[in-house]
């Protein structure tokens, strides 16, 4: 994959071509007008529509390290968390943040909400610097170590800082200090836009070449001068990143943050939607995460109760059958003498 | 301090610790054998659990005839698990590459959805248990305190599985071929073992043992939710890592070493304020799991690799 890349480079001329001349490109800006639109006409509940970015926030953060690198992180809901506390602790006690985030039309939740990411970005590249030492199942692990390790001690924590006020590690921000949530969605959209461009740019950069190397073999990718560690740091740092705004913006969205974000359910849904979108590009988790929450909500309305066991089978089934995702599925057929690997990649 | 009270809770951690390390046994097998890294451990820990507690409070039967049936329930388990989850990720295959590995998380991640929703599914949040029944009296007096007779109970019978399973793998052809296949699967067929039939068998014992100590974490318990799932799974990673890959002794050594830290940890943080003494004697586990993950990866007993 990553000699084509070179050679694709090579021959078409200048770089600035080589990042904007691509169907993705176009199919990504149709997804972002497409949420756009939605919420300009009301086509469907500011609800459904905040669920859908928080999804597709979630797969395409935890892309950067799981996708393109090949690193999966089943404990990445720790950043989910620590974005959230973060950011709810931070406009609860600090009166200017809280100021703050309620100005300019959203701008100032998501400045808000990028100090909290920023709070996840220093602990994913402190532990990372560790824990990216290991490989396969046991850097998994060790994620799944650190999301626990975040649980107990929040638990521990969270209710010493206000005893009166807050019940257990559950805090409720009081009516001053939430924003509204026209203003939420304008935040997530933005930070949603940056994500997938992060996405886009790290897929077409030589970065993302790198990464792509270190997937496919780490030892090679090291003789042959990639610089492993750094990269990996810096994937990891990314995805943090922005796991932890995605995780502040759905907190304030929700008016306040408990333990549960920790749970590791919410990294099986970043996970099985990009699996089941497919792994190490930009249109997999988007696609991955459309389908996860159609098929959340269409399980949920038909099968309730056993809707997430079927989830889980077909998980399996993707798992076992189609190992590369719909991307995958689709990247063999030609449309009309065109490739539909070149449109998709 | 008082001596007492950090006795009482050593003696504590000690007995959750054997409980503990017999639950990690059919990970650290599989994980050892087949380099499968059983993400659903809580849920099928749970099977047991649950297998007991529908035959003592739908069918009557003693709890004892119910820890029978949640090993031979695991045994099946096991072989429906091999065949419908592992066989095609890992059944043919020599060398288990970085790729395989993940499939095979990914795989017993989905297990682990599945099963998890079926329990709230089918037994709801509440937590469930045998009730008042307990082996001859309810309590013994040891010290200053009372130890319910059920977790002695369930001490002994992981003990004495543990020997089995140890006696078994040591003295045994079989046993012996797992261990060969665990050091090195290309020597070992080899020398005529056929990798699949001990794949097959090491996840048979591997999640029958696994299960049966679901009937084991139920004593222990008294009674069990869902969420158990939760609590078990990731304090069996860390034993299983502390133990080392493909170690029974190691396992069970390192469950009692995690059961003393929980205890002590736990004391020493009461001292200064008891209302969070749990979660954080919790998190000390975790702490403790990627320190070894970091400086012995190979774990306390288990080989350089």
């Amino acid at each position: 994959m990553a000699a084509g890349h070179d050679n694709e480079m090579g021959t078409k001329g200048s770089t600035l071509e080589h990042y904007l001349k691509s169907p993705t490109l176009l199919i990504l800006v149709f997804v972002v007008l497409g949420i756009l639109v939605a919420r300009i006409m009301g086509m469907s509940t500011l609800d459904t529509i905040m669920t859908v970015m928080y999804f597709m926030g979630i797969a395409l953060s935890l892309n950067i390290i799981m996708g393109f690198a090949g690193y999966v992180s089943f404990g990445h809901a720790v950043f989910l968390g620590l974005g959230g506390y973060a950011y709810v602790l931070m406009v609860y006690f600090i009166k200017p943040l809280a100021d703050l985030q309620n100005t300019g039309y959203g701008l100032g939740a998501f400045l808000v909400a990028v100090l909290a990411g920023l709070f996840a970005a220093a602990v994913a590249a402190s532990v990372g610097a560790a824990v990216l030492r290991l490989r396969g199942a046991f850097f998994a692990i060790a994620t799944i170590g650190l999301d626990f390790t975040a649980l107990y001690l929040f638990k521990a924590v969270v209710p010493e800082l206000n005893p009166e006020q807050f019940f257990g590690a559950q805090i409720i921000l009081p009516a001053d200090r939430i924003v509204e949530k026209d203003l939420v969605f304008n935040a997530m959209f933005l930070t949603l836009v940056i994500l997938l461009a992060v996405n886009y740019y790290i897929r077409k950069s030589p970065f993302g070449v790198g990464l792509t190397a270190i997937k496919e073999d780490e030892d090679a990718a090291e003789v042959l001068g990639v610089p492993t560690t750094m990269y990996k740091i810096v994937a990891f740092t990314l995805a943090g990143f922005f796991t932890g705004m995605v995780g502040a913006l759905f907190s304030l969205n929700g008016g306040g943050v408990d333990e549960t974000l920790f749970n590791l359910g919410h990294s099986i849904d970043m996970i099985v939607m990009i699996v089941i979108g497919g792994l190490g590009t930009v249109l997999g988790p988007v696609i991955g995460s459309l389908i996860y929450f159609e098929l959340y909500d269409l399980l949920l309305v038909h099968y309730p109760g056993v809707n997430l066991i079927i989830l889980g089978v077909i998980v399996a089934i993707v798992v076992l059958f189609f190992p590369e995702g719909l991307i995958g599925l689709l990247r063999k057929y030609r449309v009309r003498g065109v490739r539909l690997r070149d449109v998709l990649e | 301090m008082d001596l007492s009270i950090l006795a009482i809770n050593l003696v504590n951690g000690l007995l959750w610790g054997i409980i503990l390390g017999f639950a990690a046994v059919g990970l650290t097998l599989l994980w050892g054998v087949m380099k499968v890294v059983n993400l659903a451990q809580g849920e099928v820990i749970l099977l047991g659990s649950y297998v007991a507690i529908i035959l003592f409070t739908q069918y009557g039967l003693s709890p004892l005839v119910g820890g029978l049936a949640a090993l031979l329930v695991g045994l099946v388990a096991g072989f429906l698990i091999y065949w419908a989850l592992l066989h095609k990720l890992v059944g043919k295959v020599e060398r288990i590459t970085l790729k395989i590995e993940m499939s095979t998380l990914l795989a017993m991640f989905a297990l682990s959805i599945a099963l998890l929703n079926f329990y709230y599914y089918a037994f709801g949040s509440e937590p469930r248990g045998f009730g008042l029944w307990s082996i001859g009296v309810p309590y013994v007096r040891v010290l200053d305190t009372t130890i319910r007779t059920n977790i002695l109970l369930a001490d002994a019978l992981a003990l004495i599985s543990v020997a089995i399973v140890y006696l078994f793998l040591d003295r045994t052809i079989l046993g012996k071929s797992i261990r060969a296949v665990m050091q090195d699967a290309q020597a070992a067929s080899l020398v005529g073992i056929n990798p699949v039939k001990i794949k097959l068998l090491t996840t048979v014992i591997g999640i029958g043992l696994t299960v049966f100590s679901g009937f084991m974490v139920l004593l222990f318990e008294a009674s069990v939710t869902p969420e158990i799932a939760h609590k078990y799974a990731p304090l069996s990673f860390v034993v299983v890592v502390l133990g080392g890959l493909g170690s029974v002794v190691g396992s069970l050594v390192a469950g009692i070493i995690i059961g003393l830290i929980y205890g002590f940890s736990k004391v020493v943080v009461s001292l200064f304020n008891p209302r969070i003494s749990d979660p954080v004697a919790l998190s000390t586990a975790f702490i403790v799991l990627i320190l070894i993950l970091l400086f012995r990866p190979e774990g306390i007993f288990g080989r350089k690799r």
